[in-house]
């Protein structure tokens, strides 16, 4: 289960980190600048690191296990610029029990 | 199936169905644009289906996870057990990472020399302040 949630929180950093980018990317093409470059690359891009969000989460989500809404709730929030990394750390202590010590005799 | 059909599940029947509808319908629509000349829908085009898939496929699976519940068998896979603990004291200990271990008491049934020796050599480092620790003569065993 902390493997599972490990891997979340690396692709939830990635796609978030991706969302600001295309934020810009949206700003700039759609505003004043009128300069589709960023959007281009990393629109792609975003689609696909997107994909192993969403199997990330689902994973994660089948292994606690979550109910069915918060899951979805979950994966809704890595659309969200800046709200995504929130959706990360409240996961992450409050949603994931921690990880119990390997050794106790 | 009467569970399946549910206001609640019919709810999440048609909003399975919506998004997986919408999906097929942006792709097609990105298809469309790609054709009109934008070349980066090619690219979304692909990408469309493929969440789209992904519904269905979460979707099914809740259908399955209801139909065993109902049918009362285990919904959920529980996680593989933890490997069993090294018998022993002397048994090898591997740890993938770095872990918190508990701290119990050491068991006073069991004699040890190994953890003898060292409280030896503790208590005479801490006898002898300004010694170093290449002073140490040894235990004296009686």
């Amino acid at each position: 289960m902390q493997g599972a949630l490990t891997r979340y929180r690396i692709i939830a950093w990635i796609v978030g980190v991706c969302l600001l980018a295309l934020t810009v990317g949206m700003v700039l093409k759609y505003g004043p600048a009128d300069d589709p470059t960023v959007v281009e690359t990393v629109g792609q891009l975003h689609g696909f690191l997107y994909m192993f969000y969403l199997a990330a989460t689902f994973d994660l989500s089948r292994r606690v296990p979550w109910p069915f809404k918060r899951m979805l709730l979950v994966m809704l929030a890595g659309t969200i610029p800046f709200l995504s990394f929130w959706a990360e750390r409240h996961v992450s202590r409050h949603w994931v029990p921690e990880a119990a010590p390997a050794l106790v005799e | 199936m009467k569970g399946l059909w549910s206001p609640a599940w019919v709810a999440r029947h048609l909003l399975a169905l919506v998004l997986a509808v919408g999906c097929l319908v942006l792709g097609w629509w990105q298809y469309s644009r790609a054709a009109d000349g934008n070349a980066i829908s090619w690219g979304y085009m692909f990408q469309w289906p493929v969440f789209g898939g992904f519904v269905v496929f979460i979707w099914w699976r809740e259908v399955q996870l209801a139909r065993r519940k109902a049918a009362g068998e285990p919904v959920t896979a529980p996680e593989p057990p933890a490997p069993p603990a090294p018998a022993g004291r002397g048994a090898p200990v591997t740890l993938g990472r770095p872990v918190r271990v508990a701290v119990g008491q050491a068991t006073g049934d069991a004699p040890d020399p190994e953890l003898d020796a060292y409280n030896d050599y503790l208590a005479w480092l801490a006898a002898h302040p300004g010694a170093r620790p290449s002073d140490y003569p040894g235990r004296i065993t009686t």
